[in-house]
């Protein structure tokens, strides 16, 4: 429990230190391979409003969540950095913050997410905040 | 089929007026903290934080989880003043979480606190047109 919230913590101080910065929207996604023989493979993180107004067109991120009518649910979470650096990682049949949590991202949303090597996601933070809002207020 | 027809043509023409007269005004709820007696009470819409004049203010939530069995919620704030106000939760409920999932930009953002423990005792979401 202390492990997720200090994680949760350093996640939320990535997203108020991009808002503290004036430019408020923009959070473009990093992508971090970490070396072999770490227990998290990869990590990204970055607004969907950052990764949309960069100037190239490499860049994005994003979540989707899926369900079958027989109760199976599989979320999924990716992000390309400005150099084509690829991460991603996914959950079958995730918990109610999970599923609830990735259904909720629009132009407001921070995400944060780390895989391990077997492309499980063992850790996932959706951030809504006013500061991740464009100039246009889209 | 006849009376779906005709309630569908109803809502349709009052939708149009609403549109003529380009729909209640925003509220402009900026960002507000206030502390006493052990809370404090965070509030703000998404987009008066965003378009206020200053570039201080600010207001949001997070939802985090290990994907086994840990979940974690926060919102926080900043006010024009600079003044913040932080809390969260490690045992959410549903309700809470299903709240949550709803922040976006067209949010009012309500929450209050126990400034001693920082453990959110209320979290409320409301989502309308005047908050645009």
């Amino acid at each position: 429990m202390k492990n997720i919230a200090i994680i949760a913590a350093l996640a939320a101080s990535l997203d108020v230190t991009g808002a503290a910065h004036a430019g408020l929207s923009t959070s473009p996604p990093t992508v971090v391979i970490l070396s072999p023989g770490n227990s998290i493979a990869s990590q990204g993180y970055g607004a969907l409003n950052g990764a949309r107004r960069t100037s190239d067109k490499t860049q994005s991120i994003g979540c989707e969540v899926a369900a079958t009518f027989d109760g199976w649910k599989y979320v999924s979470c990716y992000a390309r950095n400005a150099q084509g650096n690829y991460a991603s990682c996914y959950k079958v049949v995730p918990g109610s913050l999970q599923a609830l949590a990735v259904s909720a991202v629009n132009t407001t949303t921070y995400i944060y997410f780390m895989g391990d090597r077997s492309g499980q996601c063992t850790y996932l933070s959706l951030t809504n905040e006013s500061a991740l809002l464009s100039q246009a207020g889209n | 089929m006849n009376k779906l027809a005709i309630v569908t043509a109803l809502i349709t023409s009052l939708t149009a007026t609403v549109g003529a007269y380009a729909g209640a005004p925003p509220l402009r709820n900026p960002v507000n903290i206030f502390t006493a007696n052990g809370s404090s009470l965070a509030s703000g819409t998404f987009d008066a934080a965003r378009h206020s004049s200053d570039s201080v203010q600010y207001i949001g939530c997070s939802m985090a989880t290990d994907t086994v069995s840990s979940e974690y919620v926060s919102c926080f704030a900043r006010n024009s003043s600079g003044a913040t106000a932080y809390c969260y939760s490690s045992s959410p409920t549903l309700a809470t979480i299903e709240a949550l999932a709803g922040v976006n930009r067209t949010s009012y953002i309500f929450f209050k606190l126990n400034t001693t423990t920082g453990k959110c005792t209320e979290i409320t979401i409301n989502d309308q047109s005047t908050n645009l």
